[in-house]
């Protein structure tokens, strides 16, 4: 029994940490290619949730089939967060950029609160609660799905970073932006589909969220907060670093939850003091530039 | 020259000074009767940016439907009534400053309102040395309770914690076909979940309550359950009971199907807000203040009313907002004053049938005036809510054990 809860408890940790993985991505890509920290970027996870919550509302459409259109849509809104807010403060001081990612954040959960009020929404997907048996350990089909969905989009996001050309350039600009835009790359442009790349990652994670959880308009802060702790973990702008810290947040909770007293009560802030933890030893994170 | 302009600035400025006061203040002109020309209610509220919007914006949408009623009746008094809305935006200190306007500046004869034990708290520490006349609708824990004691100016709708705990342990202990061995008692590491815990225990050994009792804090907003799930998993208890928030049930639900924990049943705190998805919310049980499947006249045309104006059944914190103006109005309307110790006389004697059945203030022994002191205990059954407990309300009985999730269609 003990080592069937090990294994569950292990399958369980690794699922949460795939998800976490999906919810830092679009994060350290604007911090990587942008040096910006983009505090609303659980925020707008949260609007993806709602375009999804719509869209199973008034169109009928099941949250998955409507992943491609919400992507679309998050694009877009990258896009004008870029040109209406990021590009002005770019070249500002830090604080600057915190106050005005703060700002949009707190922006975007007032604007979610004319539009869905604060009542809590779910979108009714009845496969997400099935359960798969396999051998000794159970997952359900919700979590699963929104982990395969999340690591085959990690995945290529990471081939689509090193093999194209576009993510060549975003990479060369993530490096050093001077020497990119003296190599003919234009990078305000770049900039400009980082910001609407990010967008449309935190509109795929937005989709899934909606497959496990009840959405309200606050439920970004608690993600940008794990967010947060997976960047710093694995280290700003480090991709293996943000995958390995995912499972290493999502492992640390489960096992801390499972096994200490009073667990799921420390769980977060266990994870949390691993985080301090590791930063004392490496101040960059694990996989840090 | 200069000193005739700087006597007219100071006039100009003392005229708008004082023309500025008088708009500010807010205060209906007086009719000649000494009731102003409108009835101005204070009502404060979590509206915005917190978590507990959802509450305080389904207490307003009770109390603004009361108000509409009331005015299509002719108002109180002959006079209408208007509510003077302040948002605590979730925090004390908003929630000091909007309760000192409304009785210092606004000055209203009542202030009716206020949402989770921490911001009632410090509102009531804040203001108590103004004795304003106020009717809380929330806060649960004692510690208000304590800190207000038997001041005559303090009016309470919410049950305390101990109402709660001892309405689940009587249920347990009186009503069940078979008590239950061992509860496993997952609850959430604040206040409202800790306070609820200790009752839990304290009254279950007051009572010689047979069963074994475990208990595990979680954090409430967690995207993730699954390792409590697994803790009471592993000590099989006869009943799991949650006492959390309500966006943390469904997640518990889900992580209970996926780990394929089992207890003869789940019982939660408020099961019925909001209405959970039918694949795993049925046979789960809890404790609640209210039903909207209440078989009286009165909740049933409230929710019919409601229903057909929000397209939903109402929430638990709409009826109390919509008693608590009612039962206001209708002591003003037997003060025929709304001078303070008039109406707290007056509210002490007010007796109306609400959506919450036929509600007055009584002392609880600890405080003077308590509306709610008594819970009813749910389970859902085929997308429907049986009401198992009082009797008087019965409508259905309780599935136990309930069928595994495996059975489940």
């Amino acid at each position: 029994m003990q080592s069937e809860l090990v294994l569950q408890v292990v399958v369980n940790g690794i699922l949460l940490g795939g998800f976490y993985a999906l919810v830092t991505l679009g994060l350290n890509l604007i911090f990587g290619v942008m040096d910006v920290t983009n505090f609303a970027h659980g925020d707008l996870i949260m609007l993806a949730a709602y375009f999804s919550y719509w869209a199973a509302e008034l169109l009928g459409m099941d949250p998955i089939t409507f992943i491609p259109v919400n992507a679309a849509l998050m694009f877009l809104v990258g896009l004008a967060f870029y040109r209406a807010a990021l590009k002005p403060v770019l070249k500002a001081p830090a604080y600057n950029q915190i106050a005005l990612t703060f700002g949009f954040s707190i922006f975007l959960q007032s604007l979610a609160l004319i539009l869905w009020t604060s009542d809590m929404r779910q979108i009714e997907v009845p496969y997400a609660s099935s359960v798969l048996q396999l051998g000794p350990v159970s997952v359900g089909l919700g979590k699963l799905i929104a982990f395969l969905i999340a690591f085959g989009f990690t995945l290529g996001f990471l081939v689509f970073l090193s093999r194209t050309k576009l993510g060549g350039a975003m990479r060369s600009v993530s490096q050093d932006p001077m020497a990119a835009s003296l190599m003919g790359i234009d990078v305000d442009r770049i900039y400009l589909l980082t910001s609407g790349i990010a967008s449309l990652l935190a509109g795929v994670a937005g989709s899934l969220v909606t497959l496990n959880l009840y959405i309200n308009p606050f439920i970004g802060g608690e993600l940008t907060l794990k967010a947060f702790g997976v960047v710093i973990l694995g280290g700003m702008g480090s991709y293996l670093g943000m995958i390995v810290a995912s499972m290493v947040l999502g492992l640390a909770e489960a096992f801390v939850g499972a096994f200490v007293p009073q667990g799921g009560s420390l769980a977060p802030g266990i994870a949390f003091a691993v985080i301090v933890a590791v930063l004392a030893l490496r101040p960059k994170g694990l996989f840090g530039r | 020259m200069d000193m005739k302009v700087a006597a007219a600035a100071i006039v100009i400025l003392i005229v708008v000074v004082a023309g500025a006061y008088v708009l500010m203040s807010g205060q209906a002109p007086s009719s000649a009767g000494g009731l102003p020309d409108r009835i101005r209610l204070g009502v404060i509220l979590p509206l915005s940016t917190a978590s507990y919007a959802s509450a305080g914006q389904e207490a307003l949408r009770g109390m603004k439907m009361a108000v509409e009623e009331i005015n299509a009746n002719g108002g109180v008094l002959g006079k209408p009534v208007e509510l003077v809305i302040r948002d605590t935006k979730g925090d004390p200190n908003t929630a000091i400053t909007g309760a000192t306007d409304l009785i210092t500046k606004e000055k209203v004869p009542i202030i009716i309102g206020f949402y989770s034990s921490t911001v009632t708290y410090a509102s009531m520490n804040a203001i108590k040395n103004y004795k304003p006349l106020v009717f809380v609708l929330g806060a649960s824990s004692v510690k208000v309770e304590q800190l207000v004691g038997m001041e005559r100016w303090f009016f309470h709708m919410h049950p305390w914690d101990y109402h709660r705990q001892g309405t689940v342990i009587e249920y347990f202990l009186n009503h069940m076909k078979e008590i239950p061995k061992k509860i496993f008692v997952a609850y959430e590491d604040g206040v409202y979940g800790t306070t609820s815990y200790e009752y839990f225990v304290n009254l279950s050994r007051e009572r010689n309550a047979p069963w074994e009792v475990v208990g595990e804090a979680f954090k409430t907003g967690s995207s993730d359950f699954s390792s409590v799930i697994l803790k009471a998993k592993q000590e099989n208890p006869d009943v799991f009971y949650i006492v959390g928030y309500p966006g943390d049930y469904p997640v518990f639900f889900r992580n209970a199907k996926e780990n394929d924990f089992n207890p003869k049943l789940i019982f939660i705190v408020a099961p019925e807000f909001p209405n959970y998805p039918k694949d795993i919310g049925d046979y789960v049980a809890g404790v609640d203040v209210w039903s909207p499947y209440l078989n009286t006249p009165e909740a049933k045309a409230f929710v019919q009313k409601f229903e057909s104006k929000f397209g939903r059944a109402p929430e638990y914190w709409a009826p109390f907002g919509y008693t608590a103006i009612k039962m206001v109005v209708k002591a003003i309307e037997d003060a025929k004053s709304l001078d303070k110790e008039k109406l707290i006389g007056a509210l002490e004697k007010v007796e109306i049938k609400s959506p919450l059945g036929t509600v007055r203030f009584k002392q609880t022994g600890k405080t003077l005036h308590q509306v709610v002191d008594k819970l009813f205990v749910v389970q859902w059954q085929g997308g429907k809510v049986a009401i198992l407990y009082p009797k008087e309300y019965k409508t259905g009985e309780l599935i136990y054990p309930v069928p595994k999730w495996s059975e489940r269609g």
